[in-house]
C-alpha cells in the first residue's frame, strides 16, 4: 500500500486523540502526499508545504518568519536526507508552538542508500524524552505486501527490539513514527546517551511456555524454533496493534 | 561490532597498498576475534609482512580469551602501528583518553596527532554524528586515514543509527578527502566465524534496492579515507540524486517479478540484477 494512505491513517488516528487545530508544516516530498483539502478536513486552517531544498534544516539559524509558528509538523521522509540531524531535531523544536505537536515517520530498516541515515526508534525516544517532550508515543510499521495490503503496526517501548536488534528482521520494508508534543519547558538541544534496557515485558505468556517446553523437548524445539517463534509471536515478536 | 577476522583483512588489503605507521587511535576499545595464527594466515594471503608485536598478550573478553583471541594492542602493532591509544566516555575499559565525542571540541593536546583512526562500531550510538565526523577530522593529522566500521540495515535498535554508505561518501567528498574504498558487506549472525561478502559501492550503484531489496541478511558499511592538507571537517554535504536510469536487464525483471527466486538466490542477484561488484568473501 503507498505511503501516503500509511500517512492519512496515522493522522486520523492522532485526530481521534486530540483534535489538530491551527497551522500545519509539512516537511518532504510533494507528488507522494495527498491534496491539501484532506489536511483542511482534519481542522487546520493554513498548510505549508515545504521541500527540503527549500527549507535548509542543516543550518544552525532559522529565518525568523518560522520560529514557532505551527501547530503540527509533519515530516514525512525528510529528515532522513538531512545531513546534520541535531541541527534538524533543534529547528523543528524552534518551528513548533508550545503545546505544537511533530510526527515523524521515517525510514528504518532496509533502506539502504535511501537517505543518508536509517534510524533506530530509540534515538527518537532518547531525545523527546531527555528534551521534556510529552506524550510522545512510538510505533514500528512494516510493509506486508506492495501495494495491495496494508502496513503492520507495531507499538514500541524501549528494550522491545533488544533481542532482534542483531539480524532479526526479514526481508520487508520498516518505518518509524514517532509522535511528539512540545511543553513549555521543553528544549531542543539536549544530547541524549543511549541507554541498556533490559528486555521488558514483551515475551508473552505464549512464548514462556514455549521456552518451558524447550527444556523438556530441546531437539523438537530447536527443529521448530524459528517457525513457532514466528507463528505465534509475528515477525518482530512484537504483539500487532494495528494494521494501516 | 568489535574487529572480528573480515574486518581484519579489511585492513589487510588496505595495508597491502598502503603499510601502516605511526600511532593508531581507536573509538572505544576493540574486541577482537581472531588468534595470532589466523592472523599470521591472514597476511600471508594478502602478502603484508606482520611486524612484530612483543609479546602476545590475549584478549580482555573472556569469550575471546577461551578462543585464543588476541588483543587490541597486539593486533595493531602486529599491522605496523608503533603505539596503539584508545578513547572513550567511559573509564571502564581503561582508555586512555576520556572524552565525549559529542562535544565539539577535542582536547588541545591531541589536535593533529594520530595517523589512523579505527572506528570499529561507535559512530552509531553516537547522537551527535557531525560533531563525532568533525572530532575524527580534528584528531587526524594529515595524511592520516580513517576506518568506519559501521553497521547498516538490520540493525535496528543496536545504535541510534544505521548508516547508507552514501553519508560516508558524500561527506568525505565534500570534504575533499581522498576515498580509498567504501564497501557494502554482508555477513550473518555469527559474525566472528562464517565468512563476509564484500561489495564495492560505487554512488548511485544501490539506487534500485533502496526501498526494501535487501534480505534478512545484516549489512554493514566499511569506509577507508585520507585526510588531505586540503581537507575540512564541517562542510554539511547534500544527498545527490541519481537520475541515470539504465534500462532494467532480464535479472532485475525477474527479481521484481518472482521475489522468492531472489530470497533463495540474494547473492547472485545483486551482482547480476543490481550491478553491485563482488570483491571477495573474507
Amino acid at each position: 500500500m503507498r505511503l501516503g494512505n500509511v500517512v492519512i491513517k496515522v493522522l486520523r488516528k492522532e485526530a481521534s486523540k486530540r483534535a489538530f487545530n491551527g497551522s500545519l508544516l509539512i516537511l518532504g516530498k510533494r507528488d507522494e502526499l495527498c491534496e491539501e483539502s484532506f489536511f483542511q478536513s482534519l481542522g487546520f486552517s493554513r498548510v505549508t508545504h515545504l521541500d527540503p531544498s527549500e527549507l535548509d534544516l542543516d543550518q544552525d539559524h532559522l529565518s525568523q518568519k518560522f520560529k514557532g509558528s505551527f501547530d503540527l509538523i509533519l515530516d514525512f521522509s525528510a529528515l532522513e536526507h538531512v545531513f546534520h540531524l541535531p541541527n534538524a531535531l533543534r529547528n523543528i523544536w524552534k518551528m513548533l508552538r508550545d503545546e505544537g505537536r511533530i510526527i515523524h515517520l521515517l525510514a528504518s530498516a532496509n533502506h539502504v542508500d535511501h537517505g543518508f541515515y536509517m534510524f533506530s526508534p530509540s534515538l527518537f525516544w532518547e531525545f523527546y524524552h531527555v528534551n521534556q517532550f510529552q506524550n510522545h508515543s512510538m510505533q514500528i510499521l512494516r510493509e506486508t505486501n506492495k501495494k495491495r495490503t496494508p502496513w503492520e503496526v507495531y507499538d514500541y517501548e524501549p528494550g522491545c527490539l533488544g533481542r532482534i536488534s542483531f539480524g532479526g528482521l526479514d526481508h520487508k520494508r520498516y518505518i518509524v513514527s514517532c509522535i511528539a508534543q512540545k511543553s513549555s519547558n521543553s528544549t531542543g538541544h539536549i544530547i541524549p546517551q543511549q541507554q541498556e534496557y533490559e528486555m521488558k515485558n514483551c515475551k508473552t505468556v505464549k512464548y514462556q511456555n514455549l521456552k518451558r517446553n524447550s527444556e523438556k523437548f530441546p531437539k523438537f524445539y530447536k527443529l521448530f524454533k524459528g517457525i513457532a517463534k514466528k507463528m505465534l509471536m509475528g515477525p518482530l515478536g512484537l504483539k500487532l496493534s494495528a494494521r494501516y | 561490532m568489535g574487529i572480528a577476522k573480515a574486518a581484519v583483512k579489511l585492513l589487510l588489503k588496505e595495508a597491502s597498498k598502503r603499510p601502516f605507521h605511526g600511532t593508531v587511535l581507536q573509538l572505544g576499545r576493540q574486541g577482537v576475534w581472531l588468534s595470532y595464527e589466523e592472523l599470521q594466515k591472514a597476511s600471508q594471503e594478502f602478502q603484508v609482512q606482520l611486524s612484530d608485536p612483543g609479546d602476545i598478550t590475549l584478549s580482555h573478553n573472556l569469550l575471546g580469551r577461551e578462543r585464543g583471541c588476541i588483543d587490541d594492542l597486539c593486533l595493531f602493532k602486529s599491522l605496523g602501528f608503533s603505539s596503539v591509544k584508545s578513547t572513550d566516555k567511559f573509564g571502564y575499559e581503561n582508555a586512555d583518553y576520556i572524552f565525549d565525542l559529542n562535544d565539539s571540541e577535542v582536547p588541545k593536546e591531541l589536535n593533529g596527532k594520530f595517523d589512523m583512526i579505527i572506528d570499529g562500531g561507535t559512530l552509531e550510538h553516537v547522537f551527535h554524528v557531525p560533531n563525532v565526523l568533525k572530532n575524527i577530522h580534528d584528531l587526524l593529522r594529515p595524511g592520516g586515514r580513517v576506518f568506519h566500521l559501521s553497521p547498516s540495515t538490520n540493525h535496528i535498535d543496536h545504535g541510534f543509527y544505521m548508516f547508507s554508505p552514501s553519508l560516508f561518501w558524500e561527506f568525505y567528498k565534500t570534504n575533499h578527502y581522498l576515498i580509498h574504498s567504501v564497501n557494502l558487506f554482508r555477513y550473518s549472525f555469527q559474525h566472528d566465524i562464517l565468512p563476509w561478502e564484500i561489495y564495492d559501492y560505487q554512488p548511485g550503484c544501490l539506487e534500485k534496492i533502496s526501498m526494501g531489496g535487501l534480505d534478512n541478511k545484516l549489512y554493514g558499511v566499511c569506509c577507508i579515507a585520507e585526510k588531505t592538507p586540503l581537507s575540512t571537517g564541517d562542510a554539511i554535504p547534500k544527498q545527490q540524486a541519481c537520475s541515470d536510469t539504465v534500462k532494467a536487464n532480464i535479472w532485475e525483471k525477474i527479481a521484481r517479478n518472482c521475489h522468492w527466486i531472489k530470497r533463495i538466490f540474494p547473492s547472485f542477484f545483486l551482482q547480476k540484477a543490481y550491478g553491485l561488484k563482488r570483491i571477495g568473501r573474507y
